[in-house]
């Protein structure tokens, strides 16, 4: 009988940190690699000046691999001494010479439109009773390049 | 009971480890989005577009080229390649608040600038006159019992005569006179950073450029004008019950300065 307690306790805690490190892993790897796409397409864009339509295709189709996501695309323009930029966004950048008409800085914020199983195991505690924390866990990445 | 407690010791020990790897797992996402933030910024810093126009040139002493005429020197605006660094670097980490910006800027021990014929190095404030209270300091380097002020290409100063020489009239070839500021350069960074007022860390770096970057692959050289930052990011505290630890995602970015 002391057995079977015993291992009342101790097969939901291993359970659970089971998952945990299963889903923690495939989170970081997965996070890792969608920072690291959004960040080198965001450079071809910047070295390049342009933000051409076949760029932002292949981006959304290698981020794609990880679910569904938003992309959002914005350009800054510095002028005279003035800190506060010029900023254009949408799909409107797509196409344009940014580095003829003075634009310095691409931006691309891309995040996932699903939550990641981790956050919903944050939310339960290993004996299934809701834990209470609010876990909204996305894949997202998110990069600024100069445009030289 | 025994079961008992041994499932207690389980759990104790799956906990621990649990708390123990999590401060060093975020430790390697960090310092990727530190490098990335970092390569942006310097980039941004020695290519922003002030550095061609007219209205930023000075005269820039440059042995036997004079301001932009020697093709190895570019004049630098030092305030504005770190305000460029700053504006990218807090973009890719996407923070906006000032007070949160400051707060990263106190783990940004050192920003330098490795130009034709000196050296600038600013502390965490953005502070030039830390190392030297010119804000700068020329490459003069004792060599054969003489001092000379040496450059990043074969010009070379002869302090005593008040005369510009070629490194090949002291007898120094490439490979030698390149290790010689090399060497020069990169003890000055290390003294800077070793002396712990200018960091938040008690951590110790060693920043190494190659000296023959021909034969070694696996470092660069010094082969033109540089922007360089080294970041320790906030500190990552540790999780684990048994130490007070603290984790610094640490990482070097740099970039090259080139005319257009």
């Amino acid at each position: 009988m002391e057995k079977f307690w015993a291992s009342l306790l101790v097969i939901p805690i291993f359970t659970w940190y089971s998952f945990h490190a299963v889903l923690d892993r495939d989170y970081r790897i997965k996070q890792q690699a969608v920072e690291n796409i959004v960040y080198q397409y965001t450079q071809i864009a910047a070295k390049k000046g342009i933000l051409y339509a076949s760029v932002y295709n292949e981006m959304e189709n290698r981020l794609a691999r990880f679910g569904d996501f938003d992309i959002i695309v914005t350009a800054e323009r510095f002028t005279g001494s003035s800190n506060i930029p010029e900023l254009i966004e949408g799909m409107d950048i797509m196409g344009r010479d940014l580095r003829t008409e003075g634009f310095d800085i691409i931006n691309v914020y891309a995040e996932s439109n699903n939550r990641h199983p981790l956050g919903r195991l944050y939310e339960i505690t290993p004996f299934g009773t809701k834990s209470g924390a609010e876990a909204d866990i996305r894949y997202f990445g998110k990069a600024s390049v100069y445009i030289q | 009971m025994k079961s008992f407690f041994w499932s207690l010791i389980f759990i104790f020990c799956t906990l621990s480890m649990f708390f123990i790897g999590k401060g060093v797992d975020n430790i390697d996402i960090m310092a990727e989005r530190y490098k990335r933030a970092l390569d942006a910024g310097a980039n941004a810093a020695s290519g922003y577009r002030a550095y061609y126009s007219e209205g930023m040139l000075y005269n820039h002493t440059a042995g036997f080229g004079i301001g932009l005429e020697d093709s190895n020197n570019v004049p630098m605006e030092r305030e504005e390649a770190v305000k460029w660094f700053y504006r990218l670097f807090f973009r890719n980490l996407g923070i906006e608040d000032t007070d949160m910006q400051n707060e990263y800027k106190r783990y940004m021990p050192m920003k330098a600038i490795i130009l034709f014929d000196r050296l600038m190095i600013a502390d965490a404030d953005d502070n030039w006159r830390t190392y030297d209270p010119a804000g700068e300091k020329e490459y003069i380097i004792p060599y054969r019992g003489k001092e000379y002020k040496f450059t990043l290409s074969d010009q070379v100063y002869d302090i005593e005569n008040s005369l510009w020489i070629r490194a090949d009239d002291i007898g120094l070839d490439t490979k030698e006179r390149k290790a010689l500021v090399t060497k020069y350069i990169i003890n000055e960074l290390n003294s800077f950073l070793y002396n712990t007022s200018n960091k938040e860390s008690g951590s110790h770096y060693n920043i190494v450029f190659s000296l023959d970057d021909a034969s070694d692959s696996k470092l660069s050289g010094i082969n033109g004008i540089n922007f360089l930052i080294l970041c320790e990011g906030i500190p990552i505290p540790s999780l684990n019950p048994f130490k007070q630890e603290k984790f610094f995602a640490y990482s070097v970015g740099g970039s090259e300065i080139k005319k257009k």
